[in-house]
């Protein structure tokens, strides 16, 4: 297997981008005092890892998880007990390697469960994660002495004598934990995608035929995956027992597993980088659009199906494609097309916003105040008025944006088609 | 004897209930390979539609225009979208049917309300029927069992029988022939499709009324019914049925069993008490794992018979 | 101390107000905001109060980020209840954040979350609930059932979590205590919301020959449960917590006249005509009936202990409410020292087909009629509280 060893000058862009990512989070909390900015960083941080963990699953193995949170959850239980046993004085152990436990712990329930639901591929195994998921969950429930019951398990996470200063009571310090081993987590899990292991997995998802033909138990591969995926959102889990102080019931529950599959998709699992994205997008989606609107689910669940319909590849893949037009300077051909389509894409939006904040308002407010503000605008959404304007933005917005798409496909054909024959 | 034969009933009817339910997502799987996460969406559609319609008219018409509907919709979701998310493979499809579900869960909160919905047994079949010794047995639970067993025939019969059901047969296996022999196979696919959804719209009618109509409905049935699927063996009709009954069944008959792995390992021998380790495993009863022994069950099937009861492919 | 002049105005509402948990969050928030208004209106109401709704989506992790923006927004009261876990939570995060920055210190008024714990191993100086929990309710339920020799062979039937335990256990002492004579037949655990079909447990407790349900179940749990009664045309009369929970008389529907019997610090029949005819204007406004009346009491009691400690900070606000007593629509409240839970008369009321002047409940045929009034000293149990006083008032 030598023949995989080879040299290979430094890698400039990969230093650039490894370095870049840790200096963003080391400055990220700098740009924000307030507290909350500060959760929300370590919650990205947190979903970060976990839904990278996700991905090893769903875009490296083809495996399409829909009770990844029984790792995470249950790594989380393990961790949240270790640091008791840590605070009792009964284990000695440093916090800030805690997510080592919580990490084999989900690699050991990994090798329980994944025996189990690798036997099978495709949507049989998402099937089976399904009903583990759902028995877990019943079962934490059902268990108040070791899972907590309905008020789960409270922690401590200031234990012991600080080390350099670092007692992890102020929650920068927790930020900074959670950053290093969202860091560490990134380059091991960017390592193993370059281990054989990785590329048979790849193998395995793309076409397992040809790789049980090889000689490659296609089982075995999808069970060692699933375990080291395990490790990872395990580690996941232990960091949001640090974080939170507290873990529950929630954490193993199909509402979680179902968070972290949608923020990997629409990260896009295609793209090694795409769960980052997605974590991100998925933490603001979660988080920020949830202030402003109670339609936020609908938002995300509509955005989902539209990722899923016409980017299966997620936003990451919709950015990377442009990497090639842009690197042969024709993405300034698309720059009026690509003006058109968000211009029309914004209006259908506005007109799809407008008639579901209508029709949340009608719904849930019924009899009550009858007025929605809008920019200044005062809206009453019981006159057919404001229904006509946005359902004739709804519908205009959405047929102008079928065409500007078209548009764009056209040009962006063209473009292709010179770019592949300048490369031949 | 009495209590059993209760049981015995009350068991069969889930069972033949779950069987409705999965039914659909079996013949859905087997036809087109798409595992439809929002099968359960289509259930709770079906008594939302058929509450719905319930108020205007009554229960009976809602009985056959809501499965309707709830099929049309089915046909409208595979013409918009599943086709198109097709050419992806089925974990695409099966994430598309993901959002989906989703998607409807939030629309019926938007229509219908958070709240359950006072939609109930009619008047013509509330009451008891029989009696079984002492205890009588509800019309209600019969006519379950009536409408289900009525709709395996029917759709047996549809397959089998019929002409169109034997080009879905065809066109199971071989898609491209059936294509050229001049039958418009995606038709047949959203036919097959939409018929699924609309025989989940029917458990939803029956069920509905039967248990509560609320928007936790579509989750609360959702992994039962992919547990009977793996259980039954994907894709296998027949191995739908006999896992729907053994599932009803078996749950119905925990439920009156209190015994424990305590009680059992004492009468081995072993000396048990509230001080052993682990004693909170030990003392569960039965009937307090009822609702989880599905789940065991699939597990314990995926360990010695991969391939479900009656599953031909071992994947 | 020179706190923004908000910081006295802001009442924080941390609750689910999307998802699967939605309807109760809102519900709340609705009566909370109307409770407020009415508050405003005070001529003693020197400044207006303003309620910040953060939704919590119903999970632990979320509720402490809401509590970091509350914190971040300047409130200082912060009013949660539908569900004990975050409840807990809220209150570890709260005593944390309170030792940390004592000028910002927030309070926690529960309307709803009812683990005893709360107020017994776990309780805290910061925390005040304003509902009965469960061991009242047991104390005011076995009252009743003392009085009521119709009773005589009882099943238990709980989910299997935490609070489902905590019931079972509660109602054994209890009906020991009070009623030796009754025999407890069966006693079963099922997994929280994963029953759909409730008709074995139905035959099992037929064929145990009970004449009375007791159950902690709440939501579907519940009307599935009962309306599985009603299916097999049994007598068996349910006592439960909870029926008087937002939507649970629309699901039950008629299978529950006259079956169905609650433990409820309220009920649209027990109180006064001028608060019925604020319910009627509510429900016509926005459709729903009247539920959380206890917040009425939680938003007057917070006003004049405002009022008494004339100043924003928790501390005096909460120093203020301990002992604090209140004449609420139901009869007198107060707030008890030891252990900050509210000491309140309890009802026993039975669903059954409207009659005369009754109001019905959820615009269906039924309505609630108390058949017991439990004075508050009835209900009230010893605590085993230890308060956790901030070290200056020691």
């Amino acid at each position: 297997m030598n023949t995989t060893l080879r040299y290979r000058p430094l890698n400039l862009g990969r230093w650039l981008l490894w370095g870049t990512t840790a200096l963003i989070f080391v400055l990220a909390p700098l740009f924000s005092d307030a507290s909350f900015a500060l959760t929300l960083l370590s919650q990205m941080g947190i979903l970060i890892i976990f839904s990278l963990s996700y991905n090893m699953l769903l875009g490296q193995s083809g495996m399409l998880s829909f009770g990844h949170a029984v790792y995470s959850g249950l790594g989380a239980y393990i961790a949240v007990h270790a640091l008791n046993f840590i605070g009792k004085g009964t284990l000695h152990f440093p916090v800030s390697l805690l997510p080592l436990i919580g990490g084999c712990a989900g690699l050991v329930f990994g090798s329980i469960f994944g025996y189990v639901t690798t036997k099978k591929s495709g949507t049989t195994f998402a099937m089976i994660s399904l009903g583990i998921g759902e028995m877990v969950f019943a079962c934490v429930l059902m268990f108040p002495g070791f899972f907590g019951g309905e008020g789960g398990i409270t922690t401590n996470r200031v234990v012991g004598s600080a080390v350099l200063g670092v007692t992890y009571g102020p929650a920068i310090q927790v930020y900074y934990l959670i950053a290093a081993w969202a860091f560490i987590c990134m380059i091991a899990m960017f390592a193993l995608t370059q281990t054989p292991l990785g590329r048979m997995a790849n193998a395995v998802r793309d076409n397992p035929e040809r790789a049980e033909f090889i000689g490659y138990n296609t089982q075995r591969v999808r069970y060692i995956q699933l375990m080291l995926s395990a490790f990872f959102a395990g580690v996941a889990g232990s960091l949001s027992c640090i974080n939170y102080e507290i873990v529950s019931a929630e954490n193993v529950s199909a509402i979680r597993s179902g968070g972290v599959l949608i923020a990997t998709f629409i990260g896009g699992v295609g793209l090694f980088f795409g769960p980052i994205l997605g974590a991100i997008l998925f933490t603001l989606f979660a988080i920020a659009l949830s202030s402003f609107t109670k339609a936020w689910l609908l938002y995300l669940g509509l955005f989902f199906l539209l990722m899923v319909l016409y980017a299966p590849g997620g936003v990451a893949w919709l950015v990377a494609i442009q990497l090639p037009v842009l690197r042969a300077r024709r993405l300034t051909d698309l720059l009026w097309p690509y003006s058109l389509a968000i211009l029309a894409a914004a209006v259908c939006v506005i007109g799809l916003v407008g008639s579901v904040e209508m029709l949340y308002h009608a719904a849930l407010e019924s009899g009550g105040d009858r007025h929605i503000q809008w920019f200044g605008l005062n809206v009453d959404v019981r006159t057919p008025t404001p229904w006509l304007v946005t359902s004739a933005l709804l519908l205009c917005g959405g047929l102008a944006t079928r065409y500007a798409m078209q548009f764009v496909q056209r040009r962006w054909d063209t473009i292709q088609l010179a770019l592949r024959q300048v490369a031949t | 004897m009495e209590f059993f034969l209760v049981q015995l009933f009350n068991g069969v009817s889930y069972g033949l209930l779950l069987f409705m339910l999965s039914s659909g997502l079996t013949l859905v799987f087997s036809l087109m390979g798409v595992l439809n996460f929002a099968h359960a969406s289509f259930y709770m559609l079906g008594a939302y539609f058929a509450f719905q319609i319930s108020t205007w008219t009554g229960f009976w018409a809602g009985l056959v225009v809501a499965p309707l509907l709830v099929g049309a919709l089915g046909m409208l979701v595979e013409r918009v979208g599943l086709r198109r998310v097709h050419a992806h493979g089925h974990v695409a499809e099966l994430l598309f049917t993901f959002g989906l579900a989703y998607l409807i869960e939030e629309a019926v909160h938007l229509i219908w309300g958070r709240a359950a919905l006072p939609y109930h047994v009619p008047a013509a079949l509330d009451g008891p029927l029989f009696q079984i010794a002492d205890s009588p047995y509800p019309m209600y639970r019969v006519f379950m069992m009536l409408i289900s067993v009525s709709m395996l025939v029917a759709v047996w019969l549809t397959l089998t029988r019929t002409r169109i059901g034997l080009v879905i047969q065809a066109a199971l296996t071989h898609p491209d022939t059936v294509q050229a022999l001049g039958h418009n196979v995606p038709r047949i696919f959203m036919l097959v499709f939409g018929g699924g959804a609309a025989l989940a719209g029917l458990a939803g009618v029956i069920g509905g009324a039967a248990f509560v109509t609320d928007p936790s409905m579509a989750i609360a049935v959702g992994p039962i019914v992919f547990v009977i699927v793996v259980v039954g063996g994907m894709g296998s009709l027949a191995g739908a049925f006999f896992a729907s009954l053994l599932i009803g069944c078996l749950q119905t008959f925990s439920v009156s069993l209190d015994w424990t792995l305590a009680g059992l390992l004492t009468t081995l021998g072993f000396s048990m008490g509230p001080d052993t380790p682990l004693w909170s495993v030990w003392s569960i009863k039965l009937s307090q794992a009822a609702p989880v022994l599905p789940y065991l069950i699939m597990v314990l099937m995926l360990i010695f018979r991969p391939r479900g009861l009656m599953g031909t492919r071992d994947e | 101390m020179g706190l923004p002049a908000q910081a006295q105005t802001r009442l924080a509402f941390i609750d689910p107000l999307s998802g699967p948990f939605a309807l109760t969050g809102e519900l709340a928030l609705r009566r909370l905001r109307d409770e407020v208004a009415l508050r405003n209106a005070l001529p003693t109401a020197r400044n207006a109060w303003e309620v910040l709704a953060l939704d919590n989506k119903g999970t632990v992790q979320e509720s402490l980020i809401a509590l970091r923006q509350a914190i971040d927004q300047d409130a200082r009261v912060i009013i949660q209840g539908q569900s004990s876990a975050v409840a807990h939570a809220l209150i570890e995060a709260i005593h944390r954040h309170n030792e940390r920055d004592p000028a910002r210190a927030v309070l926690l008024l529960n309307y709803a979350a009812t683990d005893p714990a709360l107020t017994e191993a776990r309780c805290s100086f910061w925390h005040f609930r304003f509902d009965a929990h469960l061991g009242m309710r047991m104390e005011a339920l076995t009252a009743h059932i003392a009085r009521t020799p119709e009773v005589k062979r009882v099943y238990l039937i709980v989910q299997d979590y935490a609070f489902g335990h905590e019931f079972a256990r509660a109602a054994r002492a209890l009906l020991a205590l009070r009623r030796p004579d009754i025999q407890i037949v069966g006693e079963d655990r099922h997994a929280l919301g994963q029953v759909r079909d409730f008709a074995p447990y139905i035959a099992k407790m037929r064929a145990a020959h009970a004449d009375t349900v007791l159950t902690g179940n709440w939501g579907p749990d519940l009307n599935l449960l009962v309306k599985a009664a009603r299916e097999s045309s049994s007598a068996l009369r349910f006592y439960t917590f909870y029926a008087g929970s937002p939507g649970a008389v629309s699901a039950m529907g008629e299978a529950a006249a006259g079956r169905v019997i609650d433990v409820t610090d309220w009920h649209i029949n027990a109180t006064t005509r001028a608060e019925q005819q604020r319910a009627e204007k509510f429900q016509a406004r926005y459709g729903t009936d009247y539920h959380f009346a206890r917040l009425h009491t939680l938003v007057q009691m917070l006003h004049a202990a405002t009022l008494q400690a004339q100043s924003t900070h928790a501390l005096p606000i909460a120093l203020a409410l301990e002992n604090r007593r209140f004449m609420g629509e139901t009869g007198e409240v107060q707030m008890r020292r030891f252990d900050h839970q509210l000491l309140m008369p309890l009802y026993i009321a039975e669903l059954a087909k409207r009659e005369g002047t009754q109001i019905a409940s959820e615009s269906s045929a039924l309505a609630w009629r108390t058949l017991q009034t439990i004075p508050a000293y009835v209900a009230t149990q010893p605590t085993s509280c230890q308060l956790n006083r901030p070290s200056r008032l020691q």
